[in-house]
């Protein structure tokens, strides 16, 4: 089989310019390939990151929607309600985002995350539970139960970041 | 007790028109005695659902159905409330005696203490989480000149300030004074609690004398010289302390200077948000414009109107419902001691009080002065 190769490329060029092709590229994939991998890597913690934190501002977008239409007094039927729903749905979303432990680089996520996971699974909880309450108040009729699961919902965010999130002093985007 | 007329005339003259029923509760007062207090206690989505009020409609409407009652219980139910019990008691006395136009002075010491953000400093929340014992101290307070340890504030009569005078408390909060006649390190914030009128302070106490008492020895500081020595103090307060109340500024609207009374005396925004000077005083120069070494080493934002490093680009509904719930307009939450002199504190006050702060707050001088990266 080999021979057979060889015999075929040795027709179409001189043996030791063949040799030195060989021996080029047998160098050139064990020099190269540790280092692709590795910026492979980097590449995916980065794009770990990355995603999670957008994720986080899509939550924080729906809650910054909620109170727009809310403070400012929009008249916006069934909005509020939409966007908790969001947010309820987006908590499917968290665990996964949060499951390869990254904790280099322009992230504010601390170890904690993956040393207490059950405790971080709990904070999703809460925070599901949290929105699908102010889902479930939003298409009822007491504004005042709105305004408390909106505070609950707001609540539910420090239920996670005080223990799992970097406090602003340590934070990336200060540093 | 203090005499009711003389608490009222000098409470008058500390808010100025901003409170016209003339005891002291605004908004409340207009809206009928206690049953308008437990309504402006509760977020403003209850207030808004009084009929006379032309914004009621847009909130009900976002609840897509008609505006309902306010519920009478407590409404907090969020984590660790000291004054639950005291809103009940409140609910309570609604259901007996609706009607009644005047607040009683332990709902008006509800509100005060509210502004002051719920003296959450006196409770230790970071060592011992949300079940930690309401206001009876052993908080450690960071600071660069030392850990200080907050005291027991509850009404018990060995440990906590059970004891107290009228006169003590006055002037503790006024001149920084223990009723023995030492000095307080100004961790605890005399300097603005020094503004706060007679009526005040004096209904204050009541609420405070109306919690749970709570047996706990005050902790002894851990600050290095020369801040651990208490004579030295005379010459700090000489300083940087200026004991009296703070009379209205001419230039601003009555609502304004409500909101500026209560950010200055109740609030105490600038202990938080004003950088210290090497000697540990406000750098009055920079009021309000941010400090990276706030209490507790935490990073307090500018809250000057200035449009790059302050928050010029946040409207007075922005921070009203911060206020609130504590949500930015980005829809980001609020971390560290902000988040609890919100929820035990300003949340709790009725929405005029916050939207008099938000006036004030958009009056004072812009400052550029960055303290944060983003
Ligand atoms: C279960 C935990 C958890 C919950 C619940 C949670 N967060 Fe987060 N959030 C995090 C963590 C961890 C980070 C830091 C991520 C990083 O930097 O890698 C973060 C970061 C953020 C960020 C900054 C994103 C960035 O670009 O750096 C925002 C904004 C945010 N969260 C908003 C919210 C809001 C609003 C809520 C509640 C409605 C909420 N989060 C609920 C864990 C949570
Ligand atoms: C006990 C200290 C303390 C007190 C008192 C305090 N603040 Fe803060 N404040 C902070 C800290 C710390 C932050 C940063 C919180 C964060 O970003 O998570 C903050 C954040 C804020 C922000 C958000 C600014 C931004 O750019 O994100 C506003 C607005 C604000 N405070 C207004 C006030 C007002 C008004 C008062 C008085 C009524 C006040 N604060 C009293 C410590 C305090």
């Amino acid at each position: 089989m080999t021979r057979f190769v060889f015999a075929r490329f040795e027709s179409l060029a001189p043996a030791p310019v063949f040799a030195a092709a060989v021996f080029a590229s047998a160098v050139g994939t064990l020099w190269l390939a540790p280092r692709e991998a590795a910026a492979q890597a980097a590449a995916s913690e980065q794009g770990v990151v990355e995603y999670r934190q957008l994720l986080m501002s899509a939550v924080g977008s729906n809650m910054g929607a909620i109170g727009g239409i809310l403070k400012n007094q929009l008249v916006r039927p069934g909005a509020v309600a939409n966007h908790a729903q969001q947010m309820a749905d987006a908590a499917k979303l968290i665990g996964p985002a949060f499951e390869q432990k990254v904790t280099a680089g322009k992230t504010d996520a601390k170890a904690e995350i993956w040393s207490d996971w059950a405790k971080f699974e709990q904070a999703i909880a809460d925070y599901e539970k949290a929105a699908t309450n102010l889902a479930t108040a939003a298409k009822g009729s007491d504004p005042a139960a709105v305004g408390l699961a909106v505070r609950a919902l707001g609540e539910s965010c420090g239920g996670c970041h005080d223990s799992f999130r970097k406090p602003k002093e340590e934070s990336y985007k200060n540093r | 007790m203090r005499p009711a007329a003389r608490g009222d005339t000098d409470r008058g003259r500390a808010i100025g028109s901003a409170a016209p029923s003339g005891h002291g509760i605004g908004l409340a007062g207009r809206i009928g005695g206690v049953f308008g207090f437990v309504l402006a206690a509760l977020p403003f989505f209850v207030v808004e659902t009084s009929a006379a009020d032309p914004v009621a409609a847009p909130i009900a409407a976002q609840a897509e159905a008609a505006a309902a009652p306010a519920p009478v219980a407590a409404p907090r139910g969020l984590r660790g409330d000291p004054q639950a019990h005291v809103l009940e008691e409140i609910a309570r006395a609604r259901t007996r005696s609706s009607g009644i136009d005047r607040a009683t002075p332990l709902e008006r010491g509800r509100r005060i203490f509210a502004a002051t953000g719920g003296c959450t400093c006196h409770t230790d929340f970071p060592g011992e989480g949300s079940e930690a014992p309401a206001l009876a101290g052993g908080r450690a307070l960071e600071t660069p000149f030392g850990i200080y340890y907050s005291t027991n504030i509850t009404p018990d009569r060995e440990t906590g300030i059970g004891r107290w005078s009228l006169e003590d408390f006055t002037r503790a909060m006024r001149e920084g004074l223990s009723p023995g006649g030492e000095h307080y390190f100004p961790v605890f914030p005399y300097p603005a609690f020094t503004g706060l009128s007679d009526g005040d302070v004096a209904d204050l106490k009541a609420y405070l004398d109306s919690l749970p008492a709570i047996r706990r020895e005050n902790r002894p500081h851990d600050a290095h010289l020369p801040y651990s020595f208490r004579p030295l103090l005379a010459g700090w307060k000489w300083l940087n302390f200026t004991p009296g109340r703070i009379p209205d500024d001419p230039a601003l609207d009555p609502a304004s200077n409500r909101g500026r009374y209560l950010a200055l005396a109740a609030a105490h925004c600038g202990e938080c948000h004003t950088p210290r000077t090497a000697t540990g005083g406000l750098d009055r120069s920079k009021w309000l414009a941010g400090s990276r070494e706030g209490p507790e080493g935490e990073l307090a934002p500018n809250i000057t109107p200035d449009e790059k490093t302050g928050i010029g680009d946040w409207s007075i509904p922005d921070l009203v419902w911060y206020l609130e719930t504590g949500l930015k307009p980005d829809g980001d939450d609020t971390q560290g001691l902000m988040a609890e002199v919100i929820r035990h504190g300003y949340a709790n006050l009725p929405r005029e009080d916050r939207e008099a702060i938000a006036a004030y707050l958009k009056s004072v001088p812009a400052i550029e002065n960055r303290v944060r990266g983003d």
